[in-house]
């Protein structure tokens, strides 16, 4: 139908965004992260494994951690919150399901900046009774609440195909409430979960904004040592380092979601 | 049920009361007066908008010769370019920033426009994309077929059988991509130089130091934007298949 060297014009925008775009500035920060830093915060070609090296130090590792950690609690609160919302959804009448949708998502068309700073009013205000602005809850608490529709939306799309009738079907055979959540709900459900939670983790591993200004400079997340890094300390092959390893664990995380995707491709 | 109807009550409470409260703030006279007056802000809003504009507008054409090249080719390549666009969508923002601030510097591009322009460019391209490629799916290529059969020359078939399916796709896209990139911050901050700023780098800049009335006028003037632009979308798309995203 068409000729394949008018096809190979047409991809010739997506290679070259591929090769100067995405495989270009990951090769560099790979190949930064064996070099060293000279004196002066340049990038001397001596290839050695320090960055590494100094990346797996107790100090460094207790960082690499402490914000693997952070993403991790808030992926956890995210789907917390987002699951049973998810349900209820499923719920409503149509109406009143565009409704709270709607209402949901509209503070997160507005500017991220423009939330940060919402939430940082709204911290001060100390809603809960205690210290929030500042703290390392009150980073953790303002991430769910910016990352909820990556968590709401997939979990939503899953929950609502669950058919009512093996619910009812359930019911009928004498599961208790616990035992339909567990054995029914929660299997059916389950690649949405795994979906939001990588949509919510990967995102909140690199998070800058957040930590930096509701927390204040407190909470030093990976997002703040990366910047540190490479515009501050300029020391590029540490920077790099960690940079790959937060790609490597990304990777990893992607796999799964690229391989659902392809999957559903493939039929087509 | 009652503790669903609290849960949910619960969350709109959180995500709305800092939009009740910047709204509040911001609904006065002298931070309003005061944001009239600050030039710098307004200019980097200009810059935002050029920027903005000119990259979702590349991204898009170029998303839409990538959609037809993605349908026109094996299952396989399709696969193998599906992934390669999904990429850049899973990595945390910063890592891609830094990554392209890199490799700006060790290929020798000094930052500055290019560099912000191409940044913002190839993390649109993917969504960009994306949009177009669910259109092109769906064309309805009998009416290209037509159009050959009545005798019409390659650019009279693009014109009256392929674009008039295009344009509301390529509206979407272009208008997803200028909202991404009017909020992008991360990026912006490293690929620009010194003399660059966006508005999101403006409003950092400003939540850094000390915080003035004239930031809340400015959120309450952006949050209205952002509600029209739902307003606009709902009316050109009324038809939208998702309601989760209008």
């Amino acid at each position: 139908m068409v000729r394949r060297s008018r096809n190979a014009l047409l991809s010739l925008p997506f290679y070259l965004w591929l090769a100067l775009g995405l495989i270009g500035p990951i090769a560099i920060i790979v190949v930064t992260s064996f070099l060293t830093r000279s004196p002066f915060g340049q990038v001397e070609w001596t290839f050695t494994l320090d960055a590494y090296r100094t990346l797996f130090d107790y100090l460094y590792l207790n960082l690499f951690m402490r914000s693997l950690g952070l993403a991790a609690g808030n992926t956890a609160l995210t789907i917390a919150i987002a699951y049973p919302v998810a349900y209820y959804l499923t719920k409503l009448s149509p109406t009143k399901r565009t409704w709270l949708l709607t209402l949901i998502l509209i503070p997160f068309w507005t500017s991220f900046l423009v939330r940060v700073l919402g939430f940082m009013e709204f911290l001060r205000l100390e809603p809960l009774g205690i210290k929030l602005l500042y703290t390392y809850f009150g980073v953790l608490l303002s991430m769910c609440c910016n990352y909820l529709p990556f968590a709401l939306l997939p979990l939503y799309a899953e929950v609502s195909k669950i058919p009512r009738s093996v619910i009812e079907a359930a019911q009928d055979l004498g599961a208790t409430r616990w035992q339909i959540f567990t054995r029914v709900f929660l299997p059916l459900s389950k690649r949405g979960l795994i979906v939001a939670s990588m949509l919510v983790f990967i995102p909140s591993l690199g998070e800058f904004l957040i930590p930096d200004l509701v927390g204040g400079g407190r909470v030093y997340g990976l997002g703040s040592f990366l910047q540190n890094q490479f515009l501050s300390a300029r020391n590029w092959p540490l920077g790099s380092a960690t940079l790959s390893l937060m790609l490597i664990i990304t990777f990893i995380a992607a796999k799964f979601f690229l391989n659902h995707e392809s999957e559903n491709e493939a039929m087509r | 049920m009652i503790v669903f109807h609290f849960i949910a009550f619960l969350t709109l409470v959180f995500l709305w009361s800092p939009m009740i409260l910047i709204v509040n703030k911001g609904f006065s006279w002298t931070a309003v007066e005061a944001l009239l007056r600050r030039d710098d802000i307004w200019h980097a809003f200009s810059n935002s908008l050029v920027l903005g504009l000119g990259a979702s507008v590349t991204a898009t054409v170029m998303g839409t010769f990538t959609a037809f090249s993605m349908s026109f080719s094996s299952s396989k390549t399709r696969v193998r370019m599906l992934r390669g666009l999904s990429f850049p969508m899973l990595l945390p923002e910063i890592s891609l920033g830094l990554a392209q601030m890199a490799w700006f510097m060790s290929v020798g591009l000094s930052l500055g426009w290019t560099t912000l322009f191409f940044g913002h460019f190839v993390f649109l391209f993917s969504y960009a994309t994306w949009i177009m490629k669910l259109r092109v799916d769906s064309l309805d290529w009998s009416l290209v077929d037509a159009a050959r059969d009545l005798g019409a020359s390659d650019m009279e078939t693009f014109k009256s059988a392929l674009l008039p399916q295009l344009m509301p796709a390529f509206g979407a896209s272009v208008f997803t991509c200028f909202a991404l990139s009017l909020d992008d911050f991360l990026i912006s901050f490293f690929v620009k130089g010194m003399n660059q700023t966006t508005l999101p780098i403006q409003v950092y800049g400003m939540l850094k130091l000390r915080i003035q009335p004239e930031i809340y006028a400015l959120s309450l003037f952006l949050f209205c934007i952002s509600l029209a632009g739902i307003l606009i979308a709902k009316v050109c798309y009324p038809s939208a298949k998702s309601k989760l995203d209008f």
